[in-house]
């Protein structure tokens, strides 16, 4: 439950930073802040639902499907791609989200089952775009530091958060007997850190702004 | 479900969950060390190109200064010289009343072909390698001081050591970039020039008693953001010491 309520006083607290601050933010980390929104969003729906109809399965449904499109548009404006590259990327992004939305209007219930099909196909193209951004960010590299670089803290958010989550799809059933308990632990804790990593993003992309 | 079954249920997230956070570890690790070292070679590389750019711009420069200082020498000083031979001649027809013009004419013209003739040599590099860098800083002192902008004294400019020629140009264009700000900014009517000598190192000293510019919220200006590149680009240490109303002083330090 602390977890739960951190995350979305995080959330909270970035979003209305964010939209204090929405003109500074460069186009990419306005789609972040969107996101941002909308996970805000549904955490609160979340745990509505869990108490007035005990799941809040419905919320990641939504959040899952919508994430797809956000993290796509995210970055196609953080990396420069060339026009093929770009049009492959919104067509994998397209297609990924179609299906994230077949799955959830006939595959998987939005009220009886977690949306792990959403997660695992947004899991993927996410490791995949950071590990991309990871490598245009050493080719080119900036004269700043990491720390001070708004990609740097979106990555590691997502690269950390993802990749853990497909692995806990990944041997789900392995540790649905004996380490369950460690599941819920672990996924709001990598969400926290996630959404920690968020804010450092917006932060340090505001700081940029406001030092030219 | 058998016994043997139950240890791999508990065995397998274990080990794959050790993997996986043993590497996003390595991983984050590895990125960040890779990024450090691509950025300080990226560092290196962009200074690379802007000394390779700034060398070029003052190879181009000198050979415009060159040209200048040839275009000076040979077609404005002989114009200059023959007028003089004219006005010469003139004056020994003409009356005596208006000789005393004339050999007026002929002193200022003196004064002008002398002045053309040491700017010609100031201008053209090459000078140094024939005079020698102590000879062409106080050629331009002297001219300075014969201007009337202000009184320059030099101190010890003797034990300056013998330097490479790239060295003695960069060296030589700053001391005139120093001077000319003194004419330009500083209001100056005492400027000096002092050398010392330390083990291996060797300081020039830029003094000058003018209205002197607060280096904490002053921006260098372009010449003395040139001289700093110019100084990095030689190896050399700068350091800019001056207040308002109280003078400027430059080091330069030969390391």
């Amino acid at each position: 439950m602390v977890e739960v309520v951190y995350i979305e006083l995080l959330l909270f607290g970035t979003s209305i930073y964010g939209i204090v601050n929405f003109s500074k933010l460069s186009t990419a980390f306005k789609y972040l802040l969107t996101l941002t929104i909308v996970a805000f969003f549904a955490e609160i729906l979340g745990t509505i639902l869990s108490y007035r109809i005990g799941t809040s399965y419905p919320s990641y449904h939504v959040l899952s499907i919508l994430a797809i499109p956000l993290h796509t548009l995210i970055y196609s404006r953080l990396v420069k791609l060339n026009k093929l590259t770009l049009s492959l990327l919104f067509f994998t992004g397209a297609i990924l989200m179609l299906t994230a939305l077949i799955n959830t209007i006939f595959y998987q219930s939005m009220i009886r089952d977690f949306p792990s099909n959403n997660l695992i196909m947004l899991s993927l193209l996410t490791i995949i775009l950071t590990l991309v951004t990871f490598l245009r960010m050493i080719k080119v590299p900036s004269d700043k530091p990491l720390k001070n670089q708004p990609i740097f803290w979106l990555n590691m958010g997502n690269f950390i958060f993802y990749n853990l989550t497909f692995f806990v799809f990944a041997f789900l059933n392995h540790f649905y007997n004996y380490y369950i308990n460690w599941i819920y632990l672990l996924i709001p804790l990598s969400s926290a850190t996630m959404y920690t990593m968020y804010f450092l993003s917006i932060h340090t992309e505001i700081i940029r702004s406001n030092n030219g | 479900m058998d016994k043997s079954g139950q240890n791999i249920d508990v065995l397998i997230p274990v080990i794959a969950g050790t993997l996986l956070v043993t590497v996003l570890i390595v991983f984050i690790t590895y990125f960040v060390i890779l990024y450090r070292k691509k950025q300080q070679d990226f560092e290196w590389e962009r200074e690379q190109f802007k000394q390779a750019l700034l060398k070029t711009e003052i190879e181009i420069r000198e050979q415009t200064l060159s040209n200048i200082s040839r275009e000076l020498h040979d077609n404005l000083g002989q114009i200059a010289s023959l007028i003089k031979i004219n006005l010469s001649m003139i004056s020994k027809e003409i009356e005596e009343e208006d000789q005393n013009k004339v050999n007026e004419s002929l002193e200022l013209l003196k004064g002008l072909i002398k002045d053309i003739k040491s700017l010609s040599v100031s201008l053209k590099g090459e000078n140094l390698q024939r005079f020698g860098l102590v000879k062409m800083i106080e050629n331009d002192t002297d001219r300075l001081k014969k201007l009337g902008y202000f009184n320059v004294t030099l101190s010890n400019l003797d034990l300056l050591p013998e330097l490479k020629p790239e060295i003695e140009i960069f060296l030589y264009r700053m001391s005139q970039e120093i001077f000319n700000n003194i004419i330009q900014h500083a209001d100056a009517s005492e400027a000096g020039l002092e050398v010392q000598k330390n083990n291996k190192k060797c300081k020039l000293i830029f003094t000058d008693n003018g209205q002197g510019f607060d280096t904490s919220t002053n921006k260098l200006g372009s010449g003395l953001i040139n001289l700093s590149e110019r100084c990095k680009m030689i190896g050399a240490d700068i350091e800019i010491n001056s207040q308002p109303n109280a003078g400027t002083q430059i080091n330069i330090t030969l390391n």
